[in-house]
């Protein structure tokens, strides 16, 4: 008897999050609610009394968030930069589309309890260096998780001198390789018969496109000067894909455009500065701007420095993003537009990835108290603390 | 019309300035504890720029008062005049005369300027591309002849961002590929147009050194070193040149001496210098103290034999940069008085760094060494405070409590120190110079900026004129569009 109880509590992972101030990630900010959890998922968000075999943890006074979620991360396919052993985001060739970061994601890279350690559960692990560079991952940083999905072909426009010496012969590269995908999309007999003509790309990475094709994966490119995001659109419209900007450094110049056709802009928070010639307009306050201006929103680092992502949004928030819009743009937006709307937000069905922060979520002197991915307590524990630890008393 | 008048007039009254403080004052000397002194027999080397004062008399009233000297008061002032901090305190003074401006609001913050120890602005300026790439003189691995005032250039749009982010002066350095990457110098960030209008005046001249990966990676296939111990081996070489170049020196300054003391008619003809070698003159004057030594250092082990051999040639390492794994030697670090630069959360990049902590600034702090938050990028100087306070959190996390007078310090007095400008700069106290910013809130809070930046008493930036994009590269770009 004692033996069957034991086992029922240990299979019924229940428990309640008491009174903290709640960013939904989606709906907004919840003062002084509950958020009840049972096994991997949210069961209830509000007010209520919670149930008596739920452990409780009190929260008042502490902020709860959904984990956050860095949409260009190297997390697991870099170690050391410097090192190029330990790099796994890029393949020879730029139109690669099929090399798949998670084929090498290494959940056991130091890298990931950092990331944990600054509130961030989930990544979109993206592939580098190349027009069309391959296919991110998205990855949960939960420990010793190796699950990895398909979720985005990402690709970098802004290395034009690389691509046969201008823009113009950028755009032509893309249309035809976008061409000779849907031609083998749709003539899969003709090539297999051996009557294709010839074809922009390997067999492989042409077909590695067909999500994009069918609008099942978005078009993710790195571009920053006005003019090409706005070319990029019109290649969107005309291919009938859907577009996310990385980069946009001077989006904010046509964020009408970019409402309009509803592509979403990846920006950093920080670090906007007229650093190439395709980024003299650089403003402070991009994504407030773009915010303002109707246009969607995701906030990254990029990879460097990517512990910085919630100080990132902070630099947004002070030169004037609202704050919720700021969480949004690192939690349920990146979530949504991934396809993973199980996760990013705070509402009774979603996955139980959720931070406890001892204040501000975004100011760097706070810190994670604790954190859930799929319900299951995460360590933030890193090596980095280990090596504190050890010299501390030398 | 009206305009040429005025300029006229301040010019007269800066002049009045100039003279006045030249009979009362002596210039700010040298910093480094020797003065400095031109080799005899040598043309001289460019003299400093006068040091310039704001013309206005200025009241920072109803603010907190962040001092970085120990004080913070929660509701006081600061008075300047003549560009110094005339007076600062708890409270309003009594009614002063002759104000001309008055600054501060309720909940505004006000901190000494900000001072970055690593700076490539000018030297590696944006827009990043090649014709721009001026840091770095890697024909050879021993260059201590360059000067990177020599390759600055003053219209990088990035020096003015920096100054919206708080920061009065910077050590602009060469590159880290060169074991000796030539002289760094300190600017403040008054907006000139040279390099030399800009220099801090008193400011002694660094000297950037760098071991580990850089060098050797860098002249590895041409001509070496190609390992540590290469490196360590040059750095030897260089230096023992340097000794007998500085016996060659005080010989002849002997010489010249005496010959001077013997009368006109007796003399002969004056004696010869020594062959006048340019690098090896930037040594001596680091073996003589008027140069400080900057070395570019990550590891542990690395930093033992730097300090080993410095101590072997008689020079003094002033401060190390990076030095992600100096929380390995602090104790060394704090009773030789060596600051370290370092980031909190630069790391893992290559495997010299694999090891930096966010914890080594509080870990530095605790063991007395001098800890200095730097940024060494162009974006990351426009919030070194924000970089200070994480480091204020690092150390909480290891039973550490850093106050937040010992943070700023870490981006204000102590960077002042290793730059041997702290009698002049650095902390807010009476007869330093007004270089000061007043933030809109806690500035160690991300949702600090600041409204006004302060620079020898003149008001450089304030946040409503937006001035940031006041680089003659970024004139006329864009026009018609609110940037």
């Amino acid at each position: 008897m004692i033996v069957l109880t034991a086992t029922l509590m240990l299979l019924s992972n229940a428990f309640v999050i008491e009174g903290a101030k709640v960013f939904t990630g989606d709906n907004g900010i919840l003062e002084n609610a509950n958020v009840l959890v049972e096994n991997d998922r949210i069961v209830q968000v509000g007010n209520f009394v919670p149930p008596a075999h739920a452990t409780r943890i009190d929260a008042r006074g502490k902020i709860l968030t959904p984990g956050l979620i860095e949409s260009r991360s190297l997390a697991g396919v870099s170690e050391v930069d410097a090192v190029e052993s330990s790099l796994d985001y890029s393949m020879e060739g730029q139109i690669t589309p099929a090399l798949f970061t998670g084929d090498g994601f290494n959940p056991n890279s130091v890298w990931i309890p950092v990331l944990r350690k600054c509130g961030i559960t989930h990544a979109i692990v993206r592939p580098f260096e190349g027009l069309l560079a391959g296919t991110a991952a998205w990855v949960s940083l939960q420990h010793a998780s190796s699950s990895t999905q398909p979720v985005a072909i990402f690709g970098d426009a802004t290395h034009v001198k690389h691509l046969g010496g201008s823009r113009g012969a950028l755009w032509l590269t893309l249309t035809h390789v976008l061409e000779d995908a849907r031609f083998l999309m749709n003539n899969t007999g003709a090539v297999d018969s051996n009557r294709a003509r010839t074809l922009a790309a390997p067999l492989i990475h042409l077909r590695a496109l067909a999500p994009v094709l069918r609008k099942s994966m978005p078009l993710v490119l790195d571009l920053n000067r006005a003019s090409d995001i706005v070319r990029a659109v019109q290649f969107a419209k005309s291919n009938h894909i859907n577009l996310i900007i990385s980069g946009g450094a001077e989006s904010w110049m046509v964020a009408e455009t970019l409402k309009e056709a509803q592509v979403p802009v990846i920006v950093e928070g920080s670090g906007q500065m007229p650093e190439a010639f395709d980024r003299l307009a650089a403003v402070d306050d991009l994504a407030a701007r773009l915010h303002y201006a109707g246009v969607t929103i995701m906030i990254s680092r990029g990879g460097r420095v990517p512990e910085r992502l919630r100080q990132d949004a902070g630099f947004a928030i002070a030169n004037g993003l609202p704050e919720a819009a700021a969480m949004r743009a690192i939690t349920s937006t990146p979530a949504k537009i991934f396809g993973h709307p199980e996760t990013g937000s705070i509402a009774p069905g979603k996955m139980a990835n959720l931070v406890l922060w001892s204040a501000d979520p975004f100011d760097t002197q706070t810190t994670v108290l604790n954190m859930w991915v799929n319900g299951t307590p995460q360590s933030t524990i890193t090596r980095q603390d280990l090596l504190a630890r050890r010299y501390l008393s030398k | 019309m009206a305009s040429g008048l005025h300029d006229s007039m301040k010019r007269f009254v800066l002049i009045a300035i100039a003279i006045c403080t030249a009979c009362r004052t002596p210039t700010p000397q040298a910093s480094a504890e020797n003065p400095k002194q031109e080799t005899i027999g040598y043309p001289a080397e460019p003299s400093d720029p006068q040091r310039h004062r704001g013309s206005l008399r200025i009241l920072i009233k109803d603010v907190k008062i962040m001092t970085a000297a120990g004080p913070i008061y929660d509701r006081g002032y600061v008075l300047i005049e003549n560009g110094d901090i005339k007076a600062v305190g708890e409270g309003t003074p009594e009614a002063l005369p002759n104000i001309d401006l008055e600054l501060g609001l309720p909940g505004q913050v006000v901190t000494p300027g900000v001072i970055d120890t690593h700076s490539h602005m000018g030297v590696y300026p944006m827009p990043n591309v090649e014709a721009h790439e001026d840091g770095n003189e890697m024909s050879g691995p021993a260059k201590p002849e360059v000067w990177a005032e020599h390759s600055f250039w003053p219209q990088d749009p990035a020096l003015w961002r920096a100054l919206a982010g708080g920061v009065t002066t910077v050590q602009v350095l060469p590159g880290s590929g060169n074991l000796f990457g030539g002289r760094s110098f300190v600017a403040k960030l008054r907006p000139g147009i040279s390099a030399r209008e800009m220099r801090f005046p008193g400011a002694a001249q660094g000297l950037k050194i760098a071991c580990g990966e850089n060098p050797k990676r860098v002249h590895g296939d041409k001509g070496g070193p190609q390992t540590r111990m290469g490196n360590i081996a040059r750095f030897r070489h260089k230096f023992q040149e340097a000794l007998e170049y500085k016996v060659k020196q005080d010989e002849f300054n002997e010489k010249i001496k005496k010959w001077e003391q013997k009368p006109k008619s007796t003399r002969g003809t004056a004696p010869e210098p020594p062959t006048r070698d340019l690098g090896l003159e930037t040594l001596v004057k680091v073996l003589r103290g008027e140069i400080l030594v900057h070395n570019h250092c990550y590891r542990a082990d690395e930093m033992h034999i730097m300090l080993d051999m410095a101590k072997e040639f008689g020079f003094k390492i002033r401060s190390f940069h990076h030095a992600v794994e100096a929380y390995k030697l602090r104790k060394r670090l704090a009773q030789e008085n060596v600051a370290v630069s370092t980031w909190i959360d630069w790391w893992g990049f290559k495997m010299e760094s694999f090891d930096g902590i966010p914890h080594n600034a509080a870990m530095l702090e605790d063991a007395g060494a001098k800890a200095i938050i730097h940024s060494d990028s162009s974006t990351d100087i426009q919030h070194l405070l924000k970089e200070a306070a994480k480091g204020i959190q690092a150390g909480k996390e290891i039973g550490l409590n850093i106050t937040e007078n010992q943070a700023l310090r870490w981006v204000t007095a102590n960077p002042a120190w290793a730059l041997g400008i702290d009698k002049l700069v650095g902390t807010i106290e009476v007869g330093k110079m007004a270089d000061l910013v007043i933030w809109n809130g806690n500035p160690f809070g991300i949702r600090a900026l600041a409204q006004q930046v302060l620079v020898d008493g003149d008001v450089v930036y304030d946040r409503k004129n937006n001035v940031q994009r006041n680089s003659d590269f970024e004139l006329g770009l864009f026009s018609g569009v609110k940037l």
